[in-house]
């Protein structure tokens, strides 16, 4: 495999690389059964420069005279599977040899040349398959109706009596067939004056069964090629230390001290960061850094605290500037009419996205050319960001996005390229940029903290009959747009909240945005990442106030909502919710939408009588409204349930003196296997007109459903993340 | 000049003696499959085989390395039919992948005391970090590589 | 930990006057890592860009001032230094040369009388956390160096002084006078005829400004410290302060520096290094601040003044039981600590237990690990250690931080697994223990702290 030499870049070697090691894999792993016929992608992901090849029908698909077919993927691939389901469903309408088919990244640099003839280029908010799905059908219907008006020219038959399928062409009465690589080139010249209909998914025949990702066998041997992999002769490595307050700036540093060290390091000053670059490895560059004794300039943040932020959120539930989000009914007749009321604040912290990979990239200069190596979610847009900030042209840009270690909303700042490109223009030198672990924690681009207080009612029948959200977060839109939607709202700040599918007849969702000097981003699942367990845990706590089963209330509060139902009801029909359990243990329900999908949790936990909690289960369902390659959407639910229990049971970035406290795995913990509960995932396709998503969904509802449970074991309420900062040993 | 025996091939490495065997492997060797995500022996993505043990190679100074046989997933095996690889694509485990190349080389060396191991067995041994949360098709693939290899 | 606590200062006194600083600085730079004779400084960077030392600055290294008057980030010597005493937190004060804040309207006299006798210039006691029942024993020319460095050499920063937390009766002063009457041994070091001039030159770094007792020896009903020099068995037979165990540095086969050769503990103290442990706790203040910047021939001194205390008590040398390591490697009959440590600190400290020396310290046979007090080593696990910056260059390893990770039993079940893995035998640890120790121990930071002297 190519992954055993040391690769030097030449834009041809990838493709050639890429394709034996392909190759090699397919025969490699042909004894598994399931994997026979697969299609294959590149360890090295991104194609040929410019993304140009003289065979292509159009800019998606490249056929070539032996039927192997060639097929362009527009968005990022981080383990979310898209790379395999988009082009399943291209396929659906192009209905090539599917192990003939082979995938590659689409160029970021064409798209910009070509005025976006790939769309918009990003993964993120689950939209890889939601938003591509009409798109990429088209282009394979299309790319089929032009093999076959090909053929049928070559026969003189009218193309209506052909058909096509497994790369051959048929004509119905005489028999007749030919090969897709025989007509491939003639239909490359086929103008269609009408565009052919798409196949709605009950009509499909391919898509829609569960398919092994095509990049999973490049992903146990080493061979994948991500961001921090790509190699340029003549390279040095760069490591950062950016102001420990974030938006601060660099003052002064004295770089006499790192002289003599080995690898020759050069020091460079950014405005916000000091670098150095190093020769031979990228340790040499840390250790150098490590030696430097920055001065930095904090401003005013430099003497906040965490503690601080809470005190100020929560004195901005009643001094700062509210919109409404929705409003039905007239909550406060209902919070005055004499039932039971409730009144709850829940906290939560700000946290960091943590990709596995740590923030990187590798920059190559060569006049006005830039040459960009990196793993992005979304590859045009920080093409064109890259471009805004150094005012140069995007055509210049040649970005080749590669296999993400981890994304989860971080991998489309640009910043980190923007700081290599800074470096390897100081040093005249083509440079690899990697952020230390520390520095990924502490410079990230955060999920912002929040108050959010809740204000209910329960009528005779114990059922809500008035809810007040009230949300003090940080405004990930103004942070990541620039600026909120004409009517004032920030959608992020209430997601999860308003959308909230309760049938109680009078209901207030507010949102005050208030920002701190932290940075704040799109972290898996935005808002409902934390809204979800504040919501799911005060109607839990009406419905126990009323003795009544969470589950029943809930179901009463879902009527005549047949899918939200379907999911609530699948989820907890596959758990034992009603079994009785021992004092210690319990179960804890939460459901959600998220990106149009919907998504119900069933968690069953054991605290110890000191207070130590296990997630021994849980029980998820999923309705995406479709399904693609139902593979995928299940090893996203179970992923996103480990990535929001880390988040519930230790996930919080404190800030002390201005600066971001957790640097590493050692403060900011992740569940390991140890701590994994059983999942497993039951899966829904309501059908309607939109399509639901996958890689966020199963994340919001775990923390609620994990503290919900924590009350049935305990009778202790959390209203604060993480779920470790409080005290839940009990007496037996 | 130190020195490093790795996947079967004598590499000099002219670097200072406490520089951890990862960057040694992936910036002067130019093997790339053994992946950093702390730097501080916390989450497993750079694990290798030290004379035949897992250990996190950002946490091995090179100096300690002369004689020492150093494997990486690289090498594991010549064709990727490992027992340990077989079972992570019959189960479909890595998701993003930055943590499986680790992993893989954890499981290897782990199977190889207990080849039996049970779900307690392998919670203790098996602490390598996964952002993508792929512990439950993990854990499957474990038993599984463990069948395969009694096979 | 925090970088300072009460005490926890060590500082070396440079005595002869007679040294030559330039000689100095030859003597400390070491070429090149690979060169670099002991194996404590393989790989070590140490020396390569010290400036040179005036006498005066050399001195003040060697005291070790900088550890308590200053704090990360702060301007050198402008004090502010929280230290948590039995009495209440007091802050170390602002030493610069600041007519107003500092000391810059002290005559010689007065500055000496505060390092001597801990009396400030307005009369007022200064509390013991000055250690200057120890700087009683520094020659008048260090002190006039020491003088003239901090008039002359330490620029002005005007910054006043935070005012102590010490309340009630505790805070009259008066009590001090007799404090110091009942525990203070005035004058200077005296020669022991006895010894050599190296093993006298020791002798006074230690028990003079170096005040190694200040963490090692333990302290009487008053927190004075039991002995202040070599000729009580109490001086430096290791005490717990700040939770953490300053071990014995006496001869003791196990648990003191009885298997330590004078080597170790010269290589030790200049690189905070070497095959038979890596320094921790306030030990890495020392190492980050002072010691590496010593000559050798004053190292060398100390080694040999430290390696001459007997052992207090006589303990059977340590030997090494290979059953552990079998166990590890077959991953078999281990019990809960066992496997805790074959999850978490296998990779770098081994299935043998013998770490990856110098770099990353062994477990087995490990004074520290050994002792009958395990506070260190529930401090390490809980809170991990601060990196070691020997003359600027970081350390390419530190001890991470469980406290988030694992429970107390956990940590105690590990910390109780690794006493008596590989023939330590070292007695258990309870959960309590660990439960006792993790709310009175901040973590440690993972940023690199160096302090600048100027
Ligand atoms: S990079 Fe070595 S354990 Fe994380
Ligand atoms: S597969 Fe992404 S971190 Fe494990």
């Amino acid at each position: 495999m190519d992954g055993n030499q040391s690769q030097v870049l030449s834009r041809r070697k990838f493709l050639v690389t890429g394709v034996t090691a392909a190759g090699g894999f397919v025969i490699g792993i042909s004894a598994l059964p399931h994997f026979a016929n697969a299609a294959t992608v590149g360890a090295q992901p991104w194609g040929e420069e410019g993304g140009h090849n003289p065979r292509e029908i159009d800019a998606w698909i490249v056929i070539d005279p032996d039927d192997s077919v060639l097929i362009r993927y527009q968005r990022a691939e981080m383990g979310q599977g898209s790379m395999t389901a988009v082009p399943m469903m291209l396929n659906e309408e192009l209905q090539a040899d599917w192990s003939k088919v082979k995938v590659e990244f689409a160029s970021a640099n064409r798209n910009v040349r070509e005025h976006k003839i790939y769309g918009d280029m990003y993964s993120n908010g689950s939209r890889s398959i939601k938003e591509s799905q009409k798109l990429v059908q088209q282009v394979g219907a299309s790319a089929r109706t032009r093999l076959i008006q090909a053929a049928a020219t070559k026969w003189s038959v009218p193309a209506g009596e052909c058909s096509a399928a497994n790369s051959v062409i048929t004509h119905g009465p005489s028999g007749r067939t030919m090969r897709y690589g025989e007509v491939a080139a003639d239909a490359a010249q086929i103008k269609l004056d009408k565009e052919p209909d798409i196949k709605t998914p009950d009509k499909w025949t391919f898509a829609g069964k569960p398919m092994p990702r095509l990049d999973v066998v490049h992903k146990i041997n080493g061979a994948a090629k991500f961001g921090m992999d790509a190699q340029v002769p003549g390279m040095v490595f760069a490591a950062i230390l950016q102001c420990p307050v974030p938006g601060g700036k660099l003052k002064s540093v004295d770089e006499s001290v790192v002289a003599g060290m080995p690898g020759n390091p050069k020091v460079v000053k950014l405005d916000n960061a000091v670098a150095v670059a190093a020769e031979g490895t990228w340790w040499r560059a840390r250790q150098a850094l490590a030696k430097l004794q920055p001065e930095w300039d904090t401003g005013a943040p430099g003497s906040t605290s965490t503690e601080q932020f809470f005190r100020e959120y929560r004195a901005a539930l009643d001094s700062g500037k509210i919109v409404t989000a929705r409003k039905q009914g007239d909550v406060d007749k209902a919070l005055g009419g004499g039932g039971k009321t409730f009144e709850a604040v829940y906290e939560t912290p700000y946290l960091s996205h943590s990709p596995m990979e740590p923030l990187n990239a590798t920059v190559k200069i060569d006049g006005e050319r830039i040459d960009v190596w990196v793993g992005t979610q979304d590859a045009l847009d920080e093409t064109e960001k890259v471009a805004e900030h150094f005012k140069i042209e995007a055509e210049n840009i040649y970005l080749h996005n590669a296999y993400c270690g981890g994304g989860f909303g971080r991998r489309d700042g640009a910043d980190e390229v923007i700081q290599a490109i800074s470096v390897a223009k100081a040093v005249q030198k083509p440079v690899k940029l990697i952020w230390s672990r520390e520095e990924d924690t502490r410079h990230d681009f955060f999920r912002p903290m929040a108050v959010v207080r809740f204000k209910g009612a329960t009528g005779a029948d114990g059922m809500p009959t008035a809810l007040q959200a009230r949300t003090v977060t940080g405004s990930v839109v103004l942070n990541a747009i620039g600026k909120l939607p004409p009517n004032g709202l920030d959608f992020v700040s209430v997601q999860g909240l308003a959308t909230n599918g309760y049938g109680i007849p009078n209901m207030l969702i507010e949102s005050i945005v208030k920002d701190t000097h932290l940075p704040v981003w799109w972290w898996r699942a935005p808002g409902q990442n934390q809204n979800v367990f504040a919501i799911e845990g005060f109607i839990d706590e009406m419905a126990y106030a009323n003795n009544l089963d969470p589950y029943e209330v809930r179901r009463k509060l879902l009527q005549g909502k047949a899918d939200w139902l379907a999911t609530l009801d699948a989820a907890v029909k596959n758990s034992d919710w009603g079994k009785p359990l021992p004092k210690g243990k319990g179960r804890g329900i939460a459901i959600c939408t998220d990106t149009d999908s919907l998504c119900a949790q069933v968690a069953e936990v054991t605290v110890t009588p000191k207070g130590e909690v296990k997630v021994d289960r849980v029980t998820a369902a999923i309705d995406t409204r479709y399904q693609v390659n139902p593979l995928t959407i299940a090893e996203q639910v179970e992923g996103g349930i480990i990535f929001g229990l880390s988040a519930a049971l230790y996930g919080k970035i404190d800030v002390k003196d201005g600066a971001p406290v957790q640097g590493n795995f050692d403060t900011y913990r992740m569940v390991r296997l140890a701590q994994a509960p059983k999942i497993d995932v039951h899966m829904l396709a309501s059908g309607g007109d939109k399509w639901g998503g996958a890689g966020e969904p199963s994340t919001p509802p775990i923390a609620g459903a994990v503290a919900n449970a924590i009350f049935a074991a305990t009778g202790k309420r959390i209203r604060k993340l993480p779920i470790m900062d409080n005290d839940l040993s009990f007496t037996v | 000049m130190i020195t490093l025996t790795i996947n079967g091939t004598q590499h000099q490495v002219d670097l200072e003696p406490d520089t951890p065997l990862l960057w040694a492997i992936r910036d002067a060797v130019g093997l790339t499959g053994t992946k950093f995500g702390c730097g501080i022996a916390q989450c497993g993505a750079c694990t290798v085989h030290i004379n035949g043990q897992a250990m996190r190679s950002c946490s091995v100074p090179i100096g300690r390395l002369e004689g020492a046989s150093i494997t990486t997933i690289e090498a594991l095996s010549p064709d990727s039919k490992h027992p340990v690889q077989q079972a992570w694509l019959a189960e479909d485990v890595p998701q993003c992948g930055w943590c499986q190349s680790g992993q893989i080389m954890a499981v290897a060396a782990f199977l190889k005391q207990n080849p039996k191991p049970t779900d307690a067995d392998i919670d203790a041994n098996i602490t390598n970090i996964c952002r993508c949360g792929t512990y439950e098709r993990l854990r499957r693939a474990i038993h599984r590589a463990a069948d395969l290899m009694k096979a | 930990m925090k970088r300072m606590k009460f005490l926890a200062v060590a500082s070396l006194v440079l005595g002869a006057v007679s040294f030559a600083p330039t000689h100095q600085a030859g003597a400390q730079s070491s070429p090149s890592p690979q060169a670099s004779a002991p194996p404590a400084e393989t790989g070590s960077t140490a020396g390569q860009t010290t400036p040179p030392a005036s006498k005066g600055e050399y001195v003040a290294r060697a005291a070790d001032c900088i550890a308590c008057h200053s704090v990360p980030g702060g301007k050198a010597y402008t004090g502010g230094l929280k230290m948590g005493t039995p009495l209440g937190n007091i802050y170390s004060t602002n030493i610069t040369p600041d007519k107003e804040t500092g000391i810059g309207d002290y005559s010689y006299e007065d500055f000496e009388r505060a390092v001597r006798q801990g009396v400030a210039k307005d009369g007022h006691h200064l509390y013991p956390a000055m250690p200057y029942p120890s700087y009683a024993k520094v020659t008048d020319d260090d002190m006039h160096l020491l003088y003239d460095f901090f008039m002359k050499e330490v620029p002005a920063v005007k910054q006043a002084n935070k005012p102590n937390e010490i309340t009630g009766v505790m805070s009259w002063r008066w009590p001090i006078a007799i404090w110091n009457w009942m525990f203070m041994d005035k004058g200077v070091y005296r020669q022991k005829s006895d010894h050599d001039a190296a093993w006298n030159r020791g002798a006074y770094l230690v028990e003079g400004l170096e005040h190694c007792g200040a963490c090692h020896t333990p302290r009487g009903w008053a927190f004075q410290e039991k002995a202040l020099d070599a000729g009580s068995s109490a001086f430096l037979s290791g005490a717990e302060l700040d939770a953490w165990y300053a071990p014995s540095l006496h001869g003791e086969a196990r648990t003191g520096l009885g298997s330590w050769s004078q080597g170790d503990v010269a290589a030790f103290l200049k690189t905070g290094h070497n095959n038979k442990g890596v320094a921790f706790g306030s030990m890495i203040d020392v190492v980050n601040n002072s010691t590496p910047y010593l000559s050798d021939d004053d190292i060398n001194a100390m080694a040999a003044y430290l390696k001459s205390l007997p052992a207090g008590t006589q303990q059977a040398a340590y030997t090494y039981d290979n059953s552990t390591t079998t166990a590890l490697e077959s991953g078999k009959s281990l019990d809960a600590g066992g496997k805790l440590y074959n999850g978490y600190c296998l990779t770098c400290h081994g299935a043998d237990g013998k770490g990856q020396v110098p770099f990353l310290p062994p477990l087995a046979g490990n004074p520290v690990v050994m002792d009958s007090d395990p506070s260190s080593l529930v401090n390490l696990v809980l809170n991990g250690a601060q990196t070691i910056v020997a003359k600027g260059t970081p350390d390419s390893y530190r001890m991470p931080q469980y406290r988030v990770q694992l429970t107390d039993d956990e940590i105690a079940s590990v910390v109780t697994f690794i006493r008596n893995a590989w023939g330590n035998g070292a007695p258990a640890v309870t959960a309590d223990a660990v439960k006792k120790l993790r709310p009175i121990t901040d973590p440690s930071s993972d940023h690199v702290i160096i302090l600048k002297m100027r």
